[in-house]
């Protein structure tokens, strides 16, 4: 299975939320990275075939995805950013309704259902009306109707949005479980979501997607610009106001630094390894450096 | 999926609220405003059956005692049943020989058409009097049953129809919307045109649901307080149609009457769709419904007399098919080419244009439909 983007753009008036994106998609994981606002919300809904590119081509194995129509929607799981449900629905009445809207019958549903609800760790609230559950249960009913089809392309956006650390960590061993043979796209803007599971990342900035590769070559692409300092708590504010900072790590004689540059920040600034922190550091806090 | 749809139809709280306000009203209206009893009922069954000519002379006999009485301080039951039944029965030989005028002229006003050469004019006299030489008010019995579940079609089952029509549908797809499940169903294979059809069918199954809900409400009310009697007299017995040139009984007429009340209601119903599809928010929704449904009846109520065209134009709206009395009440014709074609006929066909057309653009505007 391959997806392809032919320069697709979406514009709202003057505002170009997606702007000219060509890439391909084949199996495996993908992670969209980006700020707030850099459109990948838009690019996703238009591989979800809910919105329209303004111009611009989305294929499937050279089949344009809404001439397939009805035909592509039934490879495909989509987790939109917000959830909808109702709220006086139950969650397994939910799950039977997109179920029915999937076109599963009515038995395999409520096997695929079980199966899933134990997945996400909802069984204990099947019979509970979604309005009652938190923000981050809400979020695993929908990750559970994403996967009802056991769709052969997945889109996700934002998934871990409102869960805790170990429902990430579940959530994050769930999509590598499923992500053989199959097309899975997953947008975030935590970095530590996608960082062993993805194939490649897509960086997204301004509606463009600026860069595509594995995370492995994004990050030795930076790794110039990576150093770790060593200062004391004093030093601190004004190495921020000059520099992209990273993490800040406070051990026995001051503040380890890691600061994103070109230059050498300081005399005794050393080369660290690279991580997916830094990369989005990197992308993503450019207006903060020197 | 039709089924889900009915569901999310009928968990509307709105609806049930509206209901129990609405009839608990309605009823409270009609127990305090019973118009007969069973004096009336009685007077009305000595003098029932056909119209006589001994008959019509015993009532106009009757009329002028009671006219001579008329001074002294009000009617008892008794009396003011008398004088119903003698004065229906003296109209019912009005509108007859009237009537039978009426044929007379409309031959008279064929023949000189048809030296006029005007083939059209020829035709609609000769349908006019077809129609009016058929109609038979040549016959008395007691009809208030008949006369009030009539006039219940026109005001209260225009307004329970409309209103739980808008409360129930307006929502069906700006709804979707509003939740966000919109998502889901843009982007599932039975999402789209499947959801839409199941949508439209419950819809459909609904309005009717609505009608026969209140038709149910109207018979069981009238059978309790009236009675039975007078389902096979001519409509024209009934105020608003004494000049129809229908012949029907007020059973063949009612029957008819829910019939168009239906398909009106159907086309509404599949014009809602298109609006709730169309609209941003359900309360946009629902107040374009409502305007859509509200403004035949304002407009109507202002300036009904003032223009012609108008008020022409206001009697093809959905509305009035709905409320479907005006189609019936006059000799009116819409004429094609060189033939006459009678008002409920032409009601018939607005409502069925509407509705496909309100289906083809709902189907249509699915298929291509985006997030906003
Ligand atoms: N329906 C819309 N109308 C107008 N502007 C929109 C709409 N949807 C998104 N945008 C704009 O497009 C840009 C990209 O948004 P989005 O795709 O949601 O980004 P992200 O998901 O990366 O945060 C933003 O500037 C947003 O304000
Ligand atoms: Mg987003």
């Amino acid at each position: 299975m391959k997806l392809t983007l032919e320069n697709v753009t979406k514009t709202f008036g003057d505002k170009r939320a997606v702007d000219g994106v060509s890439t391909e998609l084949t199996n495996g994981v993908y992670g969209f990275l980006g700020a707030n606002g850099s459109g990948k919300t838009t690019l996703m809904r238009m591989l979800a075939t809910v919105s329209t590119p303004t111009s611009g081509r989305i294929t499937l194995n050279g089949n344009d995805i809404f001439q397939l129509g009805d035909s592509y929607r039934d490879l495909l799981g989509y987790l939109p950013q917000h959830i909808g449900y109702y709220k006086h629905f139950t969650v397994e009445k939910f799950l039977f309704y997109i179920a029915s809207l999937k076109g599963m019958d009515k038995h395999g549903a409520k096997q695929r259902i079980t199966e899933l609800l134990d997945r996400v760790n909802l069984t204990e609230k099947t019979k509970v009306k979604i309005g009652k559950l938190s923000g981050g249960m809400k979020q695993r009913v929908g990750i559970a109707q994403a996967l009802l089809n056991d769709p052969k392309i997945l889109i996700v956006d934002e998934p871990t949005a409102g869960l805790d650390p170990k429902e990430r960590i579940r959530f994050r061993n769930l999509l590598s479980e499923i992500a053989q043979d199959r097309i899975v796209l997953l947008s975030t803007h935590i970095v530590s979501d996608i960082e062993y599971i993805a194939k490649e990342i897509l960086i997204m900035k301004n509606g463009r997607l600026i860069e595509k590769n594995t995370p492995q070559k994004l990050m030795e692409g930076i790794q110039q610009q990576v150093w770790k300092v060593q200062v004391n708590d004093r030093e601190v504010a004004s190495y921020q106001s000059s520099y992209k900072v990273g993490n800040m790590v406070r051990g026995s004689n001051g503040v380890e630094l890691r600061i994103i540059s070109e230059r050498k920040p300081a005399g005794d600034a050393d080369h660290t390894p690279v991580n997916l922190e830094d990369l989005y550091l990197y992308y993503f806090d450019k207006e903060a450096g020197a | 999926m039709i089924r889900w749809e009915l569901i999310k139809i009928f968990k509307q709280k709105s609806l049930y609220f509206a209901g129990i306000f609405m009839f608990g009203w309605l009823t409270l209206v009609s127990l305090t405003n019973v118009w007969d009893n069973d004096v009336t009922r009685d007077v009305y069954r000595e003098w029932q059956g056909p119209i006589t000519q001994e008959k019509i002379e015993r009532a106009d006999k009757l009329r002028a005692e009671l006219e001579n009485q008329h001074s002294e301080n009000g009617y008892d039951d008794k009396t003011s049943a008398l004088a119903g039944v003698s004065n229906d029965i003296t109209l019912a030989h009005t509108i007859q020989l009237q009537n039978q005028q009426l044929a007379a002229d409309y031959t008279q006003l064929s023949k000189q058409a048809e030296q006029k050469g005007d083939q059209l004019e020829k035709n609609r006299m000769d349908l006019a009097k077809d129609m009016y030489s058929n109609v038979k008010v040549d016959k008395i019995s007691y009809y208030a049953a008949p006369r009030e579940a009539i006039d219940f079609v026109n005001v209260f089952g225009l307004i329970l129809t409309g209103l739980f029509l808008i409360i129930g549908l307006s929502g069906i797809y700006s709804n979707e919307h509003a939740t966000g499940v919109e998502n889901y169903i843009l982007s599932t294979k039975n999402g789209r045109q499947v959801t839409m059809k199941a949508k439209l069918i419950a819809s459909f199954i609904f309005t009717i649901i609505v009608v026969v809900v209140w038709e149910a409400y109207n018979l069981l009310m009238k059978t309790a307080l009236y009675g039975t009697d007078g389902w096979d007299l001519p409509i024209q017995f009934a105020y608003k149609y004494q000049a129809s040139p229908f012949s029907l009984t007020f059973f063949e007429y009612h029957l008819i009457q829910l019939g168009l009340h239906l398909l009106a209601a159907l086309a509404f119903a599949g014009v809602i769709v298109v609006i709730s599809t169309l609209a941003k928010s359900s309360v946009l929704s629902f107040f374009l419904s409502g305007l859509l449904y509200g403004v035949p009846i304002v407009a109507q109520s202002i300036m009904s007399v003032d223009i012609r065209w108008v008020d022409r134009l206001l009697t093809f709206t959905l509305t009035n098919i709905m409320k479907v009395e005006a189609l019936y009440m006059n000799f009116i014709t819409v004429n094609i080419s060189n033939y006459p074609i009678l008002l409920p006929y032409v009601g018939v066909v607005v409502c069925m244009v509407t509705l496909v057309i309100a289906v083809f653009l709902s189907m249509s505007l699915i298929k291509r439909k985006q997030i906003a």
